[in-house]
């Protein structure tokens, strides 16, 4: 997964692995693209804990 | 390990019960009547939850949760009247304690489930059951039948049969398999946030929590409490099976020693591990049983009390033959919605069923620790997780036969069949949803 590789991986089967679940406000565009590009929809950006 | 004279039991929800249903009558004369006003006011309702929190009960589905935690929300939602599920699902293969419950004491699961849908202005009882257990689904209609004599003014209840997969019974599966579509696990990283049937609010409780209600209605908090942990007080029901003279279901005090509990089912003298809670469980080596049976007691040596199934192992078993077929079992109940859990699980199947037979060599443990380490975690629910905990503590336990399986390939106990109990049909085709 080229699009956001600072942050996620690929398993073996071809599915998400998140090596940094928070999300830098500079790549915030870009884990919204892979988020919604994810053909499982099994990538999810959920806002930070209050 | 020591051996007890007596049977370290106590009889409350068991009490009286004689190995045939419990009939109204039966019931009342060894319980006596539920404590209904003939009119329900919110006061009452409060008192009820109050005392439910003052018990400190904790849910006997596995989870654990405090009850009255689930209620208070159902009671003051706004909009439509709230929904309570009886949980009687039990997809365990190695639990039978509610189907026991449902099948000879229904009246005491069924007066816990009107006092708490009383409690919380629900409109409707649903009582979830496998479709297949139609003695027990037939026991329970006669029982509802017999209840139209009661004084109080009661919920609607009516028995709905749905499909008996081992995740049946997970909350918002089961929730799904109500609105017909299926069980599948939603994710929940906010379990605050509550289940709905449609627009009602949804309130899950398990069928033997229910029935603890039924005594905590008649004998208050305190008396709840004169047994058991302080992190789970009363009574809990386990389901001991494996390498014992006397299978069964079991009434204990929480906090008991795991040894003692085991030992009122008259195991072998030589018991090599116990798999405690379910088959997403812990083993623990027969070495290991002083621990007392609580979530304090138990959380420790990394398990649970989970929906009370205790499998005993005896020692000339092979513990990576039995954890292969549940493993096995596990791949083939999820609900292929999330990609670790569905690829993962057949994965580590794969693994150990290589482990068993052989040539199983130190990088194929590497590559199946590896895959433990990614599936955790990493799927809607609590599936994936609970069959990597099980793998992880068999490598622990049987570290020996990971051993002597590398060197030597399969053991003396491979030749021994596998007696876990899982069903012989798969109870559903796994394919990505």
């Amino acid at each position: 997964m080229g699009l956001l590789g600072e942050l996620v991986a690929d398993d073996e089967w071809g599915f998400p692995i998140i090596k940094g679940a928070n999300v830098p406000t500079e790549l915030e565009g870009y884990a919204r693209e892979a988020a919604r590009a994810c053909p499982r929809k099994a990538l999810q950006l959920v806002p930070e804990p209050a | 390990m020591t051996m007890l004279d007596a049977r370290p039991t106590t009889a409350r929800l068991l009490c009286g019960l004689a190995g045939t249903p419990a009939d109204l009558t039966t019931h009342l004369s060894i319980h006596g009547p539920l404590p209904i006003p003939s009119r329900v006011s919110p006061r009452w309702q409060e008192a009820v939850l109050y005392e439910l929190e003052s018990a400190g009960l904790t849910g006997r589905g596995g989870a654990g949760f405090p009850s009255y935690r689930k209620m208070r929300p159902a009671r003051h939602s706004a909009g439509p009247r709230p929904v309570l599920l009886v949980n009687a699902m039990e997809g365990e293969p190695a639990s039978g304690k509610d189907q026991y419950l449902l099948s000879f004491a229904p009246h005491l699961v069924l007066d816990g489930a009107e006092l708490v849908a009383m409690a919380v202005g629900a409109s409707t009882v649903v009582i979830c059951v496998p479709a297949e257990r139609r003695a027990l689904i037939a026991g329970l209609q006669h029982a509802l039948g017999q209840r139209r004599s009661l004084p109080y003014g009661r919920p609607n209840c009516q028995v709905k049969a749905l499909p008996g997969h081992y995740i049946g019974g997970e909350e918002s599966a089961l929730v799904s398999a109500v609105t017909g579509k299926g069980s599948v696990p939603k994710f929940r990283p906010d379990k605050s946030v509550g289940l709905r049937l449609g627009r009602q609010p949804a309130l899950v409780h398990n069928a033997e929590t229910l029935a603890h209600v039924a005594l905590i209605g008649r004998h208050g908090a305190h008396w709840f409490r004169q047994v058991g942990a302080p992190d789970a007080p009363g009574t809990s029901l386990v389901t001991i099976s494996g390498s014992v003279s006397h299978p069964g279901i079991l009434e204990v005090e929480t906090g008991l020693p795991l040894a003692d509990i085991v030992g009122a089912a008259g195991p072998v003298p030589d018991v090599q591990a116990v798999l405690v809670g379910g088959y997403g469980g812990t083993w623990l080596s027969g070495h290991d049983l002083s621990v007392p049976f609580s979530p304090q007691g138990l959380r420790p040596v990394g398990a649970a009390m989970g929906a009370g199934v205790l499998f005993v192992l005896a020692a000339g078993s092979c513990g990576l033959l039995e954890t292969e077929r549940i493993a096995r079992f596990l791949a083939g109940e999820s609900a292929g919605q999330c990609g670790p859990c569905l690829f993962g699980l057949p994965a580590i199947a794969d693994d150990l069923a290589l482990m068993v037979r052989g040539p199983f060599q130190p990088k194929d443990l590497e590559r199946l620790r590896a895959r433990c380490g990614i599936v955790a975690g990493r799927g809607a629910c609590g599936h994936p997780d609970g069959a990597v905990r099980l793998v992880n503590s068999a490598l622990a336990v049987f570290q020996g036969d990971v051993e002597y399986h590398m060197q030597y390939g399969p053991c003396s106990g491979c030749r021994l069949p596998a007696t876990t109990p899982v069903p012989s049909r798969p109870t559903r085709k796994v394919e990505p949803l």
